[in-house]
């Protein structure tokens, strides 16, 4: 019988919510009791909600325990693996019997994630356990030509992952015509939208998929270097990257005549960024390997003619390479069964904001976004209502609650004006102000622009301080058709992705929620409440009971009153901060 | 590959090299395409975003200087997409472009004289060619060194950082002039060939003068018709000497016939000249008539003997030669205007006992120049504020014995911006006078309209609602194709400066008239200016310039006045005139005449308050010996570090 194995889910998110110490405190249960199974780590499996997590598979399968922080280690290890009576309560994922969260993982089709949270990022030996490597092997072995894995990567339907959605082997046969005794892949971990981390948990979690995933792209395209570029903030990620190119030169995956492919020589380092959002762009990220300043450049010539080095560089993301072992390895019928006629596979989407089931799925292309939202992620917390969710980032748009059936697929999405983006879904509610929203979004691309040309340099700019002022209550009538005439031109105008797709939360929240707009400017009211300039506090004198607990607490002494007697607050000294409506208990404070 | 490769330009098939930009094929074929960032040394960039071009079949626009030419591209350089684009980048940048052009003096001149250019010019003692440099729009300098209202000196930067003590750029002015007027390397414009056209213009004032100077340039022959015995206009008949001399008058006017220019007196329109003359013997008539007659006070009583018009108090005395005896009298002169100051000061040195100036705002409305009002006060006229003529009371002789005011307070602000004198009921006084000088306005006369217009065959001479000339505001033509105006006559009564901004305006309109050119004014210049983003305060100026009062130009004593010599006596010296320009803060950028983002701004009409905002501020870096880097004005083009 197999020893009974308890893996701990060691992610970023895992260690942020106390994964580390669960650990420390099963191995130090372990030793003090001498209890006899096998310890192990691994990744996020993308429950982040849940966390920290911790499996236990014994002789009857597997069973996922979510929120097992340090104090719930001793009851769970006493009673499933001493007593061998599982704490059903806390499983949270199990074959074995309905749990409350199953259908987080229903509707999911594990491609790119499909080792994330199952085996040990740190050990070569568990990845190629699970079929790992054996692709590069297949090519090896059948002496597969350059130009047909190519073939494969077409016919598979692939496209680009990091949110632009060029098919993948489209690219990769531009890189491979382009005749140089040099050439380069770079795997783009650049990930910077904020409340995006699918690269993160995907390097964390299955490292040697993206190396193998680059290893395949090198080989198909002939690239004698690899990079890749890794912000700095993602230390585990890094540290688990090295840690699998280490290992993969020790077992000749890396280096030179790679499986006897005679020619075939081949290594990879990784690059830190230093976390500029337009170094997830090529050109710039580019420029930011070659120790230059991060600034793009205009293209063309495009990458795959000259790039790095001025040599031929063909860059993709991480989650594109992520699946390129499984594609081959599978075939890419198996890859093209799933999605829709343009837009093959699965994608992965973080799930943030204001969303029950906040984390990490992996779903088949053409689901609708309400059942990403309402099945996997459990729908809005609190009982509100959904009112629109975010795709693609600050490059993106959002999607209205009415267009919620929209599927994913790159031209649906696209359609609505939002982006399919590298997989950030941000979900708002109905106490979101979408001029907040767009004002989030710009003020991100505004201070991220590099500031080469004019238009994202100085555009931006002025849309975020109409956008500002707007939500200071200072807008002008004349304000929308301004920013939509910056907006347009900024579009048109600028050097790269970063400055032609800012304008997009603005204009997609334009387009759906132009009411809102014209009720800060013409109304100068905030329909969701968020725009603090534009609150007004009030008393309600029948339900004031005359507590003083507001005006003791008001930072500006904007509320009178007499003990037992309804209070009042000065219109002229009040700073909308909010305080004396949380705090009162009688509900006598309306915020309008 | 192909050495040569098909392109569709501007709807026209051209051939391009391979690996050559839009851009440089754009120039090649003769399409301007502007650019900022780009540099045909180094590598293109693209940055600016204002050479952008539409490319059929590609999304957004092109920056042409790094987009290289493929087969069968078709590329649009002009259209409105693209020009928009093009002015939105401008609108951008100079968004965020804390510059000035030119220098508030300059801009605030009615005429746009080059101040801080002259100003340099006078600083290296170049005096002819600073005259040279004034004359290019204003032909008058030694006059207007005198008697000009200096607008450019209530608007000089040193005001903030000196106490109020401007450049004194009207003392400069006359410095150089005087010196240039008795040069032996006098400075002479070039007169053009003649063209064989010929000009008429009606009256010799500053107006008539300056249409002179410019248009004779331009080869044509000038003759100007004065119905007075000698030029000058209100320079002349107007001011009085002790303000500005007659022999300077003189010597400019001889600087303006002897470029060719006639001048017939005693020559009146519609009197002693007939407009049937004037259309046989020309191809054009400008009126610079001036604004002739004033107006009386309008009260019960003003027909009282002894009761004139300021303006004509001051004719009479020039073309009599005769000085008014006011011994032992008591004169009252009512207005505040520059007119009333010369009244005034002028009846001081007729002897008056007493003056008085009776005025119904406070001196702070006052119109008049203030330093005009110092003087007056320092010869001894009295004011009387707030105070507003009602009647004048007839001896029995029907000569003036007294004038009864009310007194004023200021209620609120009218059209004009000034405070609105309300009577104070029951503050009526009477206030024993032997004259009364009426300065409170001028009126043009057109008792030669019908003439003109009897014998107008393409169009008609018309007045507008103030009974001023008619003629449009932009090429100062009037209804009769031929005819232009300029001056008072046109504005109503204004100053020398603005008859002469005029005279420019007319001039280049007829002379587009006459060599059969379409009659338009110049393009609007866009102008950066700092005040479009704050208003500049002392801080901006303390310790960054040197505190350096103004050295005010020496006077006559006050006790040796009472004559008509020239009260202020210009600078002793060179030294004195050298320290003057040094106090010049340069406000204006030295590439005024070959920055490029002014060109293309001006082209394309951008404006710097569109996307107004937050904007970034620099301290100037003067470390380098040679360079001066002012972050304040770079455009981000990075061109310097890509050398």
């Amino acid at each position: 019988m197999a020893k009974t194995k308890v893996i701990v889910g060691l992610g970023s998110c895992g260690i942020a919510a106390g994964a580390r110490k669960t650990y420390e405190k099963i191995k130090q249960l372990q030793e003090v009791e001498n209890l006899d199974f096998e310890l192990k780590k691994t990744s996020c499996i993308g429950m982040c909600f849940r966390e920290p997590l911790v499996e236990i598979i014994d002789e009857h399968g597997s069973y996922i325990y979510g929120n097992v922080d340090e104090g719930r280690v001793v009851e769970v290890i006493e009673r499933h693996v001493i007593n061998h009576e599982p704490v059903k309560e806390l499983v949270v994922k199990t074959d074995l019997f309905q749990t409350e969260d199953n259908h987080f993982f229903e509707d999911q089709v594990k491609i790119a994630l499909r080792h994330c949270g199952y085996i040990d990022p740190e050990s070569i030996d568990e990845y190629e356990a699970h079929e790992g490597y054996e692709s590069i092997k297949k090519i090896a072995d059948n002496e597969i030509k350059p130009e047909d894995v190519i073939g494969m990567i077409l016919e598979s339907g692939l496209r680009g992952r990091g949110g632009g959605g060029f098919p993948t082997g489209m690219k990769w046969k531009f890189a491979r015509n382009s005749i140089s005794s040099e050439k380069y892949i770079i795997c783009n971990a650049d990930e910077g939208d904020p409340g995006a981390f699918m690269d993160r948990s995907l390097l964390e979690g299955d490292p040697h998929a993206v190396l193998e995933g680059m290893i395949i792209g090198a080989y198909a395209i002939g690239a004698t270097g690899g990079v890749i570029y890794c912000r700095a903030e993602y230390p585990l990620a890094i540290k688990r990257l090295n840690i699998a190119i280490e290992q993969a030169r020790d077992k000749g995956y890396l280096g030179d005549h790679i499986l006897g492919i005679e020619g075939f020589c081949f290594d990879i380092y990784v690059k830190e960024g230093a976390g500029a959002f337009v170094c997830g762009e090529e050109t710039a990220l580019i420029a930011s390997v070659e120790g230059e300043r991060g600034m793009p450049r205009k293209r063309p010539p495009f990458p795959a003619v000259s790039g790095l080095w001025k040599k031929p560089t063909n860059i993709n993301n991480v989650e594109t390479f992520a699946n390129i072992p499984w594609i081959v390895f599978h075939g890419p019928g198996a890859y093209a069964k799933y999605g829709t006629a343009k837009s093959k596979g699965t994608k992965v989407f973080a799930l943030a904001g204001k969303i029950n089931n906040s984390g990490l799925v992996e779903v088949p292309m053409g689901i609708t976004i309400h059942d990403i939202i309402f099945k996997l992620g459990g729908g809005i917390p609190d009982g509100k209502r959904f009112k629109a969710v975010q795709l693609g980032g600050p490059s993106g748009g959002c999607i209205p609650e009415y267009l919620a059936n929209t599927i994913v697929d790159y031209d649906s999405v696209n359609a609505t004006g939002a982006i399919m983006g590298s997989g950030g879904m941000v979900v708002m509610d109905e106490s979101t102000c979408m001029v907040d929203v767009a004002k989030f979004f710009l003020n991100f691309t505004q201070e991220e622009s590099c500031g080469k040309c004019t238009f994202c340099r100085i555009g931006t700019k002025r849309m975020l301080e109409i956008l500002t002022r707007i939500t200071e209550g200072e807008g002008e009538e004349e304000d929308i058709e301004k920013l939509e005439e910056l907006a347009y031109q900024i579009k048109d105008n600028s050097l790269c992705g970063l400055g032609q797709t800012a304008p997009n939360p603005v204009l997609t929240t334009l387009k759906y929620f132009r009411d809102e707009y014209t009720a800060h400017i013409i109304e100068k009211k905030c329909p969701a409440k968020v725009c603090k300039n534009l609150l007004t506090y009030e008393i309600i004198a029948d339900k004031c009971t005359g507590c003083t607990v507001c005006a003791k607490k008001c930072p500006v002494n904007a509320i009178s009153g007499e003990r037992k007697l309804p209070h009042l607050i000065d219109q002229e000294a009040c700073t909308h901060c909010g305080d004396c409506y949380s705090r009162c208990k009688f509900d006598a404070i309306t915020v309008s | 590959m192909n050495d040569s490769l098909n392109i569709l330009l501007n709807g026209k098939i051209v051939v391009g090299k391979p690996g050559e930009t839009i851009l440089e094929l754009a120039k090649r074929h003769g399409y301007h395409i502007p650019t900022l960032c780009n540099d045909p040394r180094l590598e293109p960039y693209s940055s600016c975003y204002v050479c952008v071009v539409e490319v059929e079949g590609l999304r957004g626009l092109l920056p042409s200087c790094s987009t290289k030419i493929i087969e069968g591209m078709k590329i649009d350089t002009e259209t409105n997409r693209v020009r928009k684009a093009r002015k939105a980048a401008l609108d951008l940048l100079v968004s965020n472009h804390y510059a000035d052009c030119v220098a508030p003096c300059k801009e605030t001149c009615p005429a746009g004289v080059d101040v801080q250019g002259y100003i340099s010019l006078i600083e290296k003692g170049l005096y002819n060619e600073a005259i040279g440099l004034i004359k290019e729009v204003n032909p008058l300098p030694a006059i207007c060194g005198r008697v000009c209202v200096r607008p450019c000196e209530a608007a000089c930067r040193r005001n903030q950082l000196d106490e109020g003590t401007g450049v004194g750029i009207d003392y400069l002015k006359r410095f150089a002039a005087d010196i240039d007027l008795e040069s032996k390397t006098r400075y002479i414009p070039k007169v053009a060939d003649p063209t064989g056209k010929k000009i008429a213009i009606i009256g010799a004032g500053p107006g008539g003068l300056s249409c002179a100077y410019f248009l004779q340039q331009k080869g044509h022959q000038c003759d100007i018709y004065e119905a007075s015995p000698l030029a000058g206009g209100w320079l002349r008949y107007g001011i009085p000497e002790y303000r500005l001399p007659n022999d300077i008058i003189q010597k400019e006017v001889d600087a303006v016939t002897e470029l060719g220019t006639r001048i017939f007196y005693n020559r009146k329109l519609g009197e002693s000249l007939n407009y049937f003359e004037l259309k046989e013997r020309y191809d054009s008539v400008i009126l610079t008539i001036g604004s002739q007659r004033g107006t009386l006070i309008g009260c019960e009583g003003d027909d009282a003997e002894n009761v004139f018009s300021g303006i004509d108090f001051l004719r009479n005395m020039e073309i009599t030669g005769q000085r008014y005896n006011f011994e032992g009298k008591t004169v009252a002169v009512v207005g505040g205007g520059n007119t009333a100051m010369d009244c005034c000061r002028t009846s001081k040195r007729c002897n008056a006992d007493k003056v008085y100036v009776i005025y119904r705002r406070t001196e702070n409305e006052m119109p008049a120049n203030p330093i005009e009002i110092h003087e007056s006060k320092l010869e001894g006229v009295e004011y009387l504020f707030l105070t507003n003529p009602t009647r004048v009371n007839k001896k029995e002789d029907g000569s003036v014995k007294s004038i009864t005011c009310l007194k004023m307070e200021l209620g609120a602000a009218d059209s004009s911006g000034r405070r609105r004198p309300i009577p104070i009921e029951g503050s009526a006084f009477d206030l024993e006078v032997d004259y009364i000088l009426a300065a409170i306005g001028q009126k043009t006369v057109v008792n030669f309209l019908d003439n003109v217009n009897q014998y107008a065959d393409n169009g008609e001479l018309k007045t507008n609602r103030w009974g001023d000339i008619d003629c449009d505001k932009y090429t100062l033509q009037t209804g009769i194709p031929s005819m232009f105006a300029a001056g008072d006559g046109v504005s109503g009564p204004a100053t020398i400066i603005e008859a002469i901004a005029q005279a420019k305006v007319a001039s280049l309109s007829c002379h587009q008239y006459l060599m059969a050119l379409p009659v338009k004014p110049l393009s609007k210049e866009f102008i950066s200016r700092k005040d479009n983003f704050r208003k500049l305060e002392k801080s901006d100026f303390v310790e960054r310039y040197q505190q350096q009062l103004r050295k005010e130009m020496p006077t006559l004593d006050a006790d040796q006045r009472i004559n008509f010599n020239e009260v202020e006596l210009g600078y002793e010296n060179e030294k004195i005139a050298l320290s003057e320009t040094q106090r010049c803060l340069e406000c204006g950028c030295t590439e005024y005449f070959s920055c490029d983002l002014k060109k293309y701004c001006t082209e394309y009409d951008a404006s710097q308050g569109k996307y107004n905002g937050d904007f970034k501020e620099y301290e100037v870096d003067f470390s380098h010996p040679y360079i001066e880097i002012d972050n304040n004005k770079c455009i981000l083009c990075s061109r310097c570090i890509r050398i």
